[in-house]
């Protein structure tokens, strides 16, 4: 089939975090986790013409610092990972496929998970709902845009794009579970990103993005 | 024989008894400044009549004290150089309620404006309100003394009806030969003018002593006399002594933001207060021109009491001058009724002065109470408002900028002390446990300012001037001191532009580009401080307090941040708890010594060298 492929570089790293936090959000450190991606994927995570010594730079730098942290599967701290609630679920998946022995898993689309649930409801709280819903969105500050992301403007920019990727993904899967609720959140995050469309920018494009 | 339906009838003259005035004077219930106004609107309105120049519309307000007794009675005079003859005593001031009395014995061709109403304030001040009273006039060589007499009757007194005399003997008879300005008296003289002197003797209510300025202080803010004080030249004698060349009114200096009127015109309609049944009311007509509501502001505001109170008001200009006037608590509910203690104004409405829906009452106090009148009086607080809401703003932008600097002051205090003794817990809480690991540390503490131990000048600070710090293996400029800024102070990034926040900001806010700076403000518009700011004012320690409790948010904030940071991205409950417990006994411990006097005693003055 088309669609059956297998773990990418990313999910190999998410899967060493997963199975080192043991399933959970502890902090695990940089260095254990490229040792642990080397001894699951030998091939992928080798130092370069040294196959006995785990490659500790941007093989694995890269994925854990941007892709992974933009599409909100992780949070980092110095030289310190854990998993998000999303993280968690998506590592879940690939421990069970991997567990079976084979690494090559069907890509199916998005489910609405518990965490998406948990972000939605989340949303439900937020001012900018709250406002957008009771016709006065244009009272909406960029305060509340950062509350409704989960954000403020200390944020590190691959975390803020993780949870703009959490947030639209949470909106976009909220379709299949509640349509009438999807077109408000829908309207509401286009409204947000169009009206602080500059916040976003300003996060693009800022240098830099680890903490 | 006539159908009953179609009878006509034959008209004749209406018959009163006397008791009619007792009626309707009790009504007037005169006070002696409003009775006096009416007196000199008349003498005003008769060098009107004759076309006098307003620099020689000369009026002298003569009081006598009495002795107490029987035989020295205190008397009231105001005296004009016009004079009446017995025909307009006849025609004008022997009819009662005529509206065209004020304007009788005009010279042919002048359009008159005349203060004079219903012919009716001066009359019944005289009967109502002195024991007797009378006139004495003299023109075209003829003396007439006309007056009520102690049973409160009218006529011309015994042998004093058209009696000729020389002008010479008219005013020793007057007793006004001594004061009169020379240019006049050659007039009365030559025959060219007259005189007429209004006498009340033993006014109500006083028995020996007027208190003249008292009462030259009420007639100078009486609507009824102010604009024909500001035309006329009015002097005033108190027993037989000039004691005021002119009564002027004191010029009102405007607030400096508001120097020009505000000019409102009355809308061709206006919607009627009835709750019941909403109308339109019809403020003009071909006849009766659109009005103007004219506002002013006073420096100073009027008061409410005293006899600036007076002036706090609206004045009703009809025809013949003031028709009405309310004082500001009368016009309604006024939402900015502080800052209208600042405003006056004058409202013209011709529509008021319709014959078929008169809304002027006799006494020229307020107006009818009719739909019209509540309508109108309804937009005018509207209007008071809007100019009171916009000296309201000013007010609360100059208390701002005041209140800024008081706390940029005390900001800057507090910024210092952080810097100095707080460095080496930032260090500890912002540079991590991995000294030297990535980012460098902050630099070394200061040297302490004041005085140590029992000195009075603990409070005192001294420099920061540490080295930088940081040997990790990838040097880097570590996080300088959080800044702490004041909002609607200037902003550091764009000089020249201020930075504001709302009510609905965070009590302590940041802009994306502020955190690279490390800038934090305090947002000055939420609702607590602006609270504490007018309650207790910018000075006050509750204030101090507040700030300083700014200062403890943004620490606990960093030591979140960086426990967060040593936890990789995450932070339990538990974690937090201790970080926050740990940062307030921290600050508390430290500010307990170093900012006591700051933030307990109830005043404090941060020294400049601070």
């Amino acid at each position: 089939m088309n669609n059956i492929r297998e773990f990418n570089r990313s999910e190999k790293i998410l899967l060493s975090l997963f199975i080192l936090s043991k399933g959970t959000s502890k902090k695990v450190r940089f260095e254990d986790i490229a040792v642990k991606a080397f001894k699951l994927f030998r091939s992928d995570f080798q130092l370069r013409g040294y196959p006995n010594h785990p490659d500790t730079g941007d093989i694995i730098h890269k994925p854990l610092y941007s892709d992974l942290k933009k599409k909100g599967f992780v949070l980092s701290g110095g030289k310190y990972f854990s998993l998000t609630k999303k993280g968690l679920e998506y590592g879940k998946k690939l421990r069970d496929i991997f567990k079976k022995g084979n690494y090559d898993f069907t890509e199916e689309p998005d489910k609405y998970t518990k965490s998406m649930e948990d972000e939605i409801n989340r949303i439900l709280r937020t001012s900018a709902f709250n406002l957008f819903t009771s016709g006065k969105k244009e009272e909406i500050l960029d305060i509340d845009f950062h509350d409704y992301l989960g954000t403020t403007v200390r944020t590190k920019k691959f975390d803020f794009l993780g949870r703009l990727h959490n947030v639209k993904e949470a909106v976009e899967a909220s379709k299949s579970n509640n349509p009438r609720l999807y077109v408000i959140l829908n309207d509401l995050n286009q409204f947000l990103l169009s009206k602080f469309k500059d916040v976003v920018n300003f996060f693009e494009n800022m240098k830099g993005g680890k903490s | 024989m006539k159908n009953v339906n179609t009878i006509s009838i034959i008209e004749e003259p209406n018959e009163f008894d006397d008791h009619l005035l007792d009626i309707i004077g009790n009504n007037f219930n005169f006070s002696h400044e409003k009775g006096l106004a009416e007196w000199l609107k008349n003498s005003i309105d008769a060098y009107i009549r004759q076309d006098v120049p307003d620099e020689n519309k000369h009026v002298v307000m003569r009081f006598t004290d009495g002795d107490g007794g029987s035989t020295n009675l205190p008397i009231f005079e105001i005296i004009d150089y016009v004079g009446m003859t017995s025909t307009d005593i006849n025609k004008a001031l022997k009819r009662w309620g005529d509206p065209e009395a004020a304007k009788r014995g005009a010279k042919k061709g002048i359009r008159l404006r005349v203060y004079g109403g219903h012919g009716n304030g001066g009359k019944f001040y005289m009967r109502q309100m002195f024991h007797v009273s009378h006139f004495i006039t003299y023109r075209d060589g003829y003396l007439n003394i006309f007056g009520f007499n102690d049973h409160r009757k009218y006529g011309f007194a015994d042998g004093f009806k058209d009696k000729k005399i020389s002008p010479d003997l008219a005013l020793k008879m007057a007793n006004i030969d001594g004061f009169i300005p020379d240019n006049v008296k050659r007039k009365i003289l030559l025959g060219k003018t007259g005189f007429t002197v209004v006498k009340g003797i033993r006014p109500k209510n006083i028995a020996k002593k007027i208190s003249v300025s008292h009462f030259i202080q009420k007639i100078k803010h009486h609507p009824q006399s102010r604009r024909a004080l500001k035309y006329s030249q009015v002097s005033v004698i108190h027993n037989g002594k000039l004691v005021m060349d002119r009564i002027t009114m004191n010029e009102i200096q405007p607030l400096d933001d508001f120097k020009d009127p505000f000019i409102f015109d009355i809308p061709e309609y206006l919607e009627s207060n009835d709750v019941n049944e909403k109308k339109s009311i019809q403020m003009m007509t071909s006849k009766f021109p659109a009005g103007k509501l004219i506002l002013k502001t006073s420096a100073i505001p009027f008061g409410h009491s005293g006899h600036s109170a007076e002036l706090n008001c609206i004045d009703f200009i009809g025809e013949t001058g003031v028709i009405a006037s309310y004082r500001m608590h009368e016009l309604g509910f006024l939402k900015y009724y502080p800052q209208a203690q600042f405003i006056y104004g004058e409202c013209s409405c011709p529509i008021l002065e319709d014959p078929d829906d008169d809304c002027v009452q006799n006494d020229r106090e307020k107006l009818v109470e009719s739909d019209k009148v509540k309508t109108l009086l309804k937009w005018v607080a509207l209007k008071v408002d809007e100019v009171a809401e916009k000296i309201g703003n000013k007010e609360r932008e100059k208390q701002k900028v005041e209140e800024l600097h008081t706390s940029e002051i005390f900001n800057e205090f507090l910024n210092k002390w952080k810097n100095q003794f707080m460095s080496k817990f930032l260090r500890e809480i912002l540079g991590g446990p991995d000294k030297g690991s990535l980012t460098g540390g902050l630099g070394d503490d200061g040297s302490g300012g004041g005085k140590n131990g029992k000195s009075e000048t603990k409070d005192g600070l001294g420099s920061g001037g540490g080295k930088g710090g940081g040997q990790g293996d990838q040097k880097k400029k570590g996080l300088g001191f959080p800044r702490v800024l004041i909002s609607g102070q200037d902003d550091p990034l764009n000089p020249g532009t201020t930075v504001n926040f709302t009510e609905r900001h965070h009590v302590i806010e940041q802009r994306l580009q502020d955190v690279p700076e490390q800038i934090f403000w305090i947002n000055r518009e939420k609702l607590l401080a602006r609270k504490i700011l007018e309650k207790y004012g910018k000075d006050s320690v509750e204030w101090r307090n507040y700030l300083f409790q700014c200062y403890v948010n943004i620490f606990i904030t960093s030591a979140l941040e960086a426990k967060s940071k040593s936890e990789g991205g995450a932070l339990s409950v538990d974690d937090a708890k201790r970080v926050i417990d740990e940062t307030y006994s921290k600050i508390y411990d430290k500010a307990s010594t170093d900012l006591e006097k700051f933030l307990l005693n109830e005043s404090y003055e941060v020294k400049e060298e601070a």
